[in-house]
């Protein structure tokens, strides 16, 4: 059956598929993790019990229809580098960071003049780890 | 103390950079784990030694406090989330 395909054709429905079954795989996540609870965060899923579990069964009869079109067009599985996501992540949270800075929030009004004295040194101490957590994703993986 | 020191847009918009740090520190630390699983077309590997892995998980830890502390001092409230709305995006 993978003849079926030139090169081009395979690469497109081995993206779509990849990227469908990473979208079933978070919803899936995030169906389960509303027990989680952040510091700034708490999920809470709206939809019933009846409901959550119709979805699993969409998602997992999806994830079959998958598994059965990887095995017919004979798709390996692709490794994916988390080091990599996780840098990429870090640094976007220290230019964010560094842009939550007192002056920097100036854009959304008068900055008050004691916010520096209570805000800045959090920020810069918390851009700062963002920062070596990219690096070191960068220089410790292989 | 944090209506003195931030006007609501300001509040919101730390509120909103804090939160996604947050939420992609608890990711790393998932991944730190192994606790994701492999899919059908692809598989996430990390490529990071067990020493490593601790000094960041530590790391981490440390920072969640450091954001506790400053979602306290400046009154930043827990937002609760409905992932319904993530997953008809």
């Amino acid at each position: 059956m993978s003849d079926l395909l030139n090169s081009s054709q395979r690469t497109s429905l081995f993206v779509t598929l990849r990227d469908f079954e990473k979208s079933l795989r978070r919803v899936e996540s995030l169906m389960d993790s509303t027990e989680a609870n952040g510091i700034l965060f708490r999920p809470r899923l709206s939809i019933s019990a009846e409901k959550r579990a119709q979805a699993h069964q969409k998602i997992s009869a999806a994830l079959d229809q998958i598994q059965e079109l990887s095995r017919l067009f004979a798709f390996d599985t692709e490794e994916q580098d988390i080091a990599r996501l996780i840098r990429s992540e870090m640094s976007s949270h220290w230019a964010n960071l560094l842009d939550s800075r007192s002056r920097k929030l100036k854009r959304y009004g008068n900055v008050y003049p004691q916010l520096a004295e209570n805000l800045d040194a959090y920020i810069l101490s918390l851009s700062k780890i963002a920062l070596s957590l990219a690096t070191l994703f960068e220089e410790n993986s292989s | 103390m944090d209506d003195l020191l931030l006007n609501p847009y300001q509040k919101a918009s730390l509120a909103t950079v804090l939160h996604m740090f947050e939420e992609d520190l608890r990711q790393t630390d998932t991944c730190l784990d192994g606790r994701q699983a492999d899919g059908i077309l692809y598989r996430r590997q990390l490529h990071l030694s067990p020493a490593w892995r601790a000094v960041v998980r530590q790391l981490i830890s440390s920072t969640l406090d450091e954001i506790a502390t400053l979602a306290g001092k400046l009154g930043l409230e827990q937002e609760v989330e409905d992932p319904a709305g993530m997953i008809i995006a």
